[in-house]
Formats: C-alpha cells, structure tokens, sequence
C-alpha cells in the first residue's frame, strides 16, 4: 500500500495529489453478519413454506381445511418469505460487507444500517402474519398491503442513504463493477415498488391498484419481471464480481466484459417484462418489444456467465476442495442456463405451449435455487468465517451440503419441466374429430401428480441442505473469540479538490477531417466514462435515467393511447356484492391457480370460450390474469355452472371432482361477509376510476344485502343448502357467475350501470 | 382535452419503436466505449476487488 491508501488506478490518478495523512477506519462487520444470520433462517422457512405447499398439490388432504394454510394464502407467503427475506437478506449482507471494502471506508450511519437490520426483519414478520390471514393487494410478487408497502419503502430509502453515504465518503477512486449492479438495484427497486403499489386504501388492510386491467398488467409485469432483474440477478450479479474473484484469488476474467455485461442489463432488462403477458389482451406491439429485448438479452446474459466460470481460470483444481467455489461454479452455471431459458420462453411461440404450465415453475426454480440460492450459500460460507474472526467448522459438511442441494435441485427442476411440458401439450391437443383430447382439466393435472411427489423429495432435500448450512453457520459463530479483534485499516482519503485528468486531443490533429470527427475521437477515448465512474451521484443518475425513460416509453402509450384498450360498451362495474365476492376470490389466492385470460389458441377457445378483450378488465382493480393454471381458466366461468354446483364445490371439490387438488374452502359456507365495509370500497373504487354513483356507494351493503338474499334463494332453488344468506360464498358465486359476461350483455351507459340490475340473470346459472 | 385525448390524437403509437432505437443506439455506443479502453486500465480495475480487506489489529496482528 503506497501513501495514497492503495496501489492500482486511484494512485496512479491525476489530480489526487499527494496526501501526507492516512485515515484510519474500522468496518462493521455485526451488520453483515446478522443480515447472514437472517439470510438462513428466513431461507429455512420460506422454503419449508414451499415445501408444505408443494406437498398440498401432491396430497390436497394436507391442507385439512386450515385457511391459514391454504395453498392460495400459502404460495404467496413462499414466493415473498424466499424473495425477499432469504435473498433480500442475503444481497444485504454481501452489500454491506463488499461495500465497505470496495470503497475502503465504514458504512455511513451505524443507525441506519441497524435501522435497516431490524426494519427489514419487522417487515417480513408483517408479511407472515398478514399474509396468511388473506390480507393481499393480489399482485404477484407484491402482495404486501399498503401500510407494509409504506414501511418498505422507508426502510429501502434508509439503506439507500446509507448506500449513497458510504459511497460519498470512499476513500477508492475508482468505483470497482460490484457498486454498480449495488446502485443499479438500489434505485430501480425503489422505482419499481413505488410505481407498482400506488393504490388506493380501503380500509387498514385493504386497498385497490390504482391502475385496472390492461394497465394493472402492464404496470404488474414490469414491476415483477424487473424485480427478479433487479433483486434477484443485478445485485448477486454484483456479489458475483466481488466474492468470486475474492475466493478464487484472482482478478476478474475481462473487466471489460463486466461493463458491457452492467450496461446491457440497464438498457435492456428493463423493456423485457411484456413477454409475461404473450397473446393476452396487452397490445401487440408491447408483446413484441417485450419479445425483442428478452432476445437481445441472450448476449451479455452468457457474456456474464462465461466470465465467471473464466475467473477461475488456472484455479479450477481448487474446486474439487473448496465448498465455496463448487457453489459458486453451479450457482453460474445456473445463471447460464436460467438466462438461456428465460429468452426462449419469451419466444411467442414457445411461450404459447410453456405460459401458465409448470415449465414456468422449474424456470423459475433453476435461476431461485441454482443461481440464487448457490450464490447465496457460496458467499456465506466464505464471509461468515471471516467476520466471525475464526475458520469454517466443517468443510466437510459444506461439501454434504453442496451435494444435497445439488440433487435435490435437479429432482425439483426435471420432473416440473416434464410436468410443464406434460400440461402444455395436453391442453392443446386435438383429436381427430377436431375437439380437444382431454376436455377434461383435472385429466391435465392428474397426469403430472407424479412429478409433484417427486418435487417434494427435491425440495426436501434442498432444505435439508439448508438445514445443514445453519447448523456450520451456527457452530462457525460460536468459534468466535471472546472479543472480536478490532481491526484498523488505513487508506488516504480523497482529495476534496480531485482534478481529473484533461480530456484527451484527437487523434486526428493535423488531419484534414471536419471538427465533428475530433469529437468523435475523443468521446471514443472514453475519458468521459472514466469521470462518470468517480462521481457515484451523477453515475445512480444516470442508470436512473436509462431505467426510466425506457419505462416510459413502455408503459405510458398502454396508459394514455386509447386505440390500445377499446372501450366495450356492455362492460360494466361489479355489483357491490361482487366487489366484496372478488375481494374474498383476492384474499383467498384464487389467482395462485386459476387464470382469468383465454388466449386466441385454437385449444384454448375451445376449452373456456371466446378469447379475453382488453375492454372487458377496465374496471379490474386489480386484475386477476394469473400466471399459471393448477386450475382452469375462470374468465368466462359466468353461466356455466350453476351456483349451487359452485357451492359445494367450493365446500369440498372433491364432491364434486375425486381428483380435483382444489382446497376446500368450507369456512366460505359459515363465514359473514364483511357488509359493513363495502360502502368504504366502493368508494375507494371509485377514487381509482369505477363510476360508482354516490347513492350506489352510500347504500352499497344495502344493495349486496339484497342481492346476497336473491343468490341464497337462487341456490336454495336448485336443490342447495339453506340459510347461506349473508355468508362468504354467496359473495363468491355471485363473482363467480358475473365472470366474462358482459361481453355479451346489450350495451349499457357505464354510470348507469353502477347500480346494476343484479341477480339471478346477473348471478347467472341455470338450476 | 385531457392528457389522453392529446396522446391518441397525436400518433404517438410509434413512441415505443422511436424508444427501442434511442436505447439500442445508446447502448451500442457504450459497447463500443469498452472495447477501446486500454488494457492496463482494466488491469487497474479489475485489481481493487483484491485489495480491500488489509488491516491491522489494535494489537497489531495482521487481518
């Protein structure tokens, strides 16, 4: 180390001078080491809340008729608890350790990093009591109600302070590629979270998206394809650049690969997210784009890959010994396989045979478990011992581990790739009288039981690897000596006054070229970038812009063209009863298995009917698309069952279907329905946009009281159980029977139609 | 006339595609940025991620 606190570029940088006085500085490691704590914990029980769900879909008896565990309240509960409490946790302990390091200086506020600590934690305990007890906004990936969703996004604007803090105060000049994929997902998840959950409240635990139908889906899809972009692959893309070269001893295969591969990802990732929504009613040219750029994606995806698995160039032997290095050889090659995959599915016809199957489910799985999950499990093993001050317990079971997870990710991920496919194909097959060949749904779905018990040995398996990564993290922590030896560093702080160097002359000097080819000279010499680098302000704002402005562009003409959702004259607002009917369908997950979106597929149309409108969800708030079919599509349920076949479903499928894997929602038949809020959101509904009239909304309970007594009759009627007057699954099925319906209903003024005619034309359903 | 009766009205339907240009442009424009930085810069930087972690105890024993 010379006088200027470290060798390399910030030395040899004009302008710094000479300082005569070193700093002496102190890292936190108590931070990372509790976020590293939490990471395994909060792992261990989101996935032992997968695992329980998987096992519901393999055995439905599992469930036993608990609400709280049902597999609608379940899955949303596992998806957040290991996206954002085992990798949240996760980026954050290799953030706050690489951080520091990176920029040779200590977090900027001890405050905020333990207010971020302890904040995050409050949060996920939120999102387990709420989320079980069927308070959701009903958007993947971002259920969380609103006073969580506030709480988030305080505690993200702390981390952010004490991120940009750190990283003002650096005592390197050279911000190393790790800081920015850092900064890149500090500032596009607080884009992202704000945008995605603006909604209107209701009540303390619920509230209505601001956005409806087509938009809601567009806004939902950039929100949930850029969140796994940006939390779950910019920052372990980041941890990568850091932990990799640390463990393998060795620089980075190409830096300038790593530029290229930071860059594509802000240019492009962010115009990926409409291949979610491929021959859905979103406008065709957003579909396309979508389509485009996931392609473009292939590139720097495997450009990323390869230059990590090269890191290890002339150290692969290691490998064979060292844990940390098996996890992180698999972690990438993960990477590379789950960013092959991703573009191909986004391929339109691709995606029309894997959208809402399995094949989506074992994607997922080979970048969460593979890439995430083995990131995450390599930096632990390499970071715990080095901030607990001691040596890993045992290398031995990091090795067990590696090779248990291993198995088990792949007897997760191929028998859901075979049961994708499986489903895919069955739903679309024809027979040779041209009907389909299994007309039946739960045909479909009994054919890939099988491979739903094989993924429930997988996932147990990984767990148990899991389970195994605690216990050494457990044991390596309490190797710890008794008092943690303070260790000083010491590097020269920056200069105040940092001259940079002089913009480089052209080439050309001397040549006969116009003054235009100077310029182009110069900026290909590449002194403006080399600036940019060292001002982390105007760098965040930069990526801010580029992640924006494409945003924009994607997203405002769904918002303002209207040619882009034509308006249908026979839609019309939900009855009062419905609103509370489909605020219950919400509660309960129905959209975790059941899609409301028949695609123009031959196969499909025939199954469920005419293919989905965009003009049909204007007033869906939120909507209720889906993104997989455990059950069949609902969009055009309205008449085809009559109610009574819907409550005893809902009491118990397997009345009705012995091989249906439904839960049984028999509290619905027992349960009040909450008449007393409905005026509450019929008026929040109508701050969004539905154009409830006043009288509808002041006398909402009174409209669904009566309404409720007309579907009670209605079922009563046709043979049903009495006294379901005022109960849950009244609601239900008047929901239900108004699905998909309008379309056909004669034209009616959208304000007249606020307060509907309702019931048992509207509740639908023949005896 | 609201926001959106000026945004149909204007042809702004190609706004996407005019979107997809200017991203592609740009980002072309940094590729190409990268690959004519000199070597020993990347060399440079490359190098800062092994030379973050030196320190010494207060007893003076070397991290």
């Amino acid at each position: 180390m010379d006088a200027n606190g470290g060798p390399g570029v910030n030395t040899a940088s004009p302008g710094e001078g000479a300082p005569t006085k070193l700093d002496e500085f102190i890292y936190d490691d108590a931070t990372p080491r509790a976020f590293a704590f939490a990471t395994v914990l909060w792992g261990i029980v989101g996935m032992l809340v997968g695992l329980l769900a998987a096992l519901e879909l393999a055995f439905p008896s599992v469930g036993a008729g608990i609400p709280y565990i049902a597999f609608g309240r379940l899955r949303p509960l596992h998806t957040n608890a290991v996206i954002f409490a085992f990798a949240g946790n996760a980026i954050f302990a290799a953030i706050y350790y690489s951080t520091q390091r990176l920029c040779k200086a200590r977090m900027w506020s001890g405050l905020l990093s333990k207010f971020h600590l302890w904040g995050w934690q409050a949060i996920i305990v939120a999102a387990a009591i709420t989320l079980p007890l069927g308070f959701t906004q009903g958007k993947e990936y971002a259920e969380l109600e609103w006073p969580i969703d506030l709480a988030i996004a305080v505690v993200w604007v702390a981390f952010a302070i004490n991120y940009f803090g750190t990283l003002a105060r650096r005592r390197e000049r050279h911000m190393y590629v790790s800081l920015w994929f850092y900064s890149a997902t500090v500032v596009t998840i607080a884009v992202l979270h704000i945008f995605n959950n603006l909604s209107v409240p209701a009540s303390l635990w619920k509230s209505y998206s601001l956005y409806a139908g087509v938009q809601d889906a567009l806004m939902q899809w950039w929100y949930g394809h850029n969140a796994v972009g940006f939390l779950l692959t910019t920052p372990f893309l980041g941890l990568m650049y850091y932990f990799m070269p640390k463990a393998a001893e060795r620089p980075v295969f190409s830096y300038r690969l790593s530029i290229i591969h930071f860059w594509s990802l802000v240019f492009i990732y962010i115009w990926a997210g409409p291949h979610h929504l491929h021959y859905t009613a979103l406008p065709e040219w957003a579909s396309t784009l979508g389509m485009l750029f996931s392609i473009m994606l292939w590139m720097p995806s495997w450009g990323g890959m390869l230059n990590g698995l090269l890191t290890l160039r002339g150290a692969w032997q290691r490998v064979s010994v060292e844990p940390v290095l098996k996890f992180f050889v698999v972690g990438v090659t993960f990477y590379g396989m789950a960013t092959f995959e991703g573009p191909l599915l986004s391929i339109k016809s691709v995606n029309a045979l894997s959208h809402y199957t399995d094949w989506t489910i074992a994607h997922v799985h080979a970048g969460a478990l593979g890439w995430v999950g083995f990131m995450t499990f390599g930096m632990l093993y390499w970071m715990m011992p080095r901030v607990c001050q001691t040596e890993l317990w045992s290398k031995k079971l990091a090795s067990a581990h590696f090779w248990i997870a291993t198995v088990g990710l792949v007897l997760y991920i191929v028998p859901i790739y075979v049961a994708g496919i499986t489903q895919g194909t069955m739903w679309r097959s024809i027979n040779d009288a041209g009907g389909l060949a299994y007309p039946d749904f739960v045909e479909t779905l009994a054919a890939v039981i099988p491979m739903y018990i094989v993924r429930v040995i997988g996932g147990s398996l990984y767990l148990l690897g899991a389970v195994l990564a605690f216990v050494n993290l457990l044991a390596t922590w309490a190797r710890r000596p008794a008092h943690y030896d303070v260790v000083v560093h010491q590097a020269a702080p920056l200069q105040p006054r940092f001259r940079d160097s002089p913009l480089p002359e052209s080439r050309l000097k001397g040549m006969a070229v116009v003054d235009l080819a100077h310029k182009i000279d110069v900026w290909q010499q590449g002194g403006w970038h080399r600036r940019l680098e060292r001002l982390p302000l105007r760098f965040t704002l930069y990526v801010t812009l580029a992640v924006v402005v494409a945003s924009l562009f994607e997203i405002v003409p769904t918002f303002l063209i209207r040619s882009n959702v034509p308006t249908i004259q026979s839609v019309r607002p939900y009855t009062p009863l419905e609103v509370a009917g489909r605020d219950i369908y919400i509660g309960e997950g129905c959209y975790n298995c059941h899609s409301q979106m028949i695609r123009p597929i031959l196969a499909e149309t025939k199954r469920y009917g005419e293919f989905s409108k965009p003009g049909e969800f204007v007033y869906d708030h939120p909507f209720q698309w889906g993104s997989r079919r455990i059950g069949p599509d609902l969009a055009r349920e309205g008449g085809r069952q009559s109610s009574v076949w819907h409550v005893l479903h809902l009491q118990n499928p397997r009345q009705i279907n012995d091989k249906s894997i439904m839960p049984a929602y028999a509290w619905m038949l027992t349960k009040d329905v909450d008449f007393a809020s409905i005026p509450a959101r019929l008026a929040a509904l109508n701050k969004v946009g539905v154009p409830y009239p006043q009288a509808t909304i002041a006398g909402g309970a009174e409209l669904a009281r009566k309404q409720a007594a007309e579907v009670a009759k209605q079922i009563v009627d046709q043979n049903g159980p009495s006294g379901l007057d005022g109960k849950q699954v009244v609601a239900v099925v008047a929901y239900l029977q108004r699905l998909g319906k309008d379309l056909y209903a004669a034209p009616t003024p959208a304000v007249a139609a606020a307060t509907p005619s309702t019931t048992p034309k509207a509740a639908g359903g023949e005896p | 006339m609201n926001l959106t009766d000026v945004m149909s009205n204007a042809g702004f339907s190609d706004f996407a595609k005019v979107g997809f240009v200017l991203s592609g442009l740009t980002f072309v424009g940094v590729v190409v940025w990268v690959v004519l930085r000199p070597k020993s810069e990347m060399k440079a930087h490359a190098g800062v991620v092994l030379d973050d972690d030196e320190g010494a105890s207060r007893n003076g024993r070397q991290s």
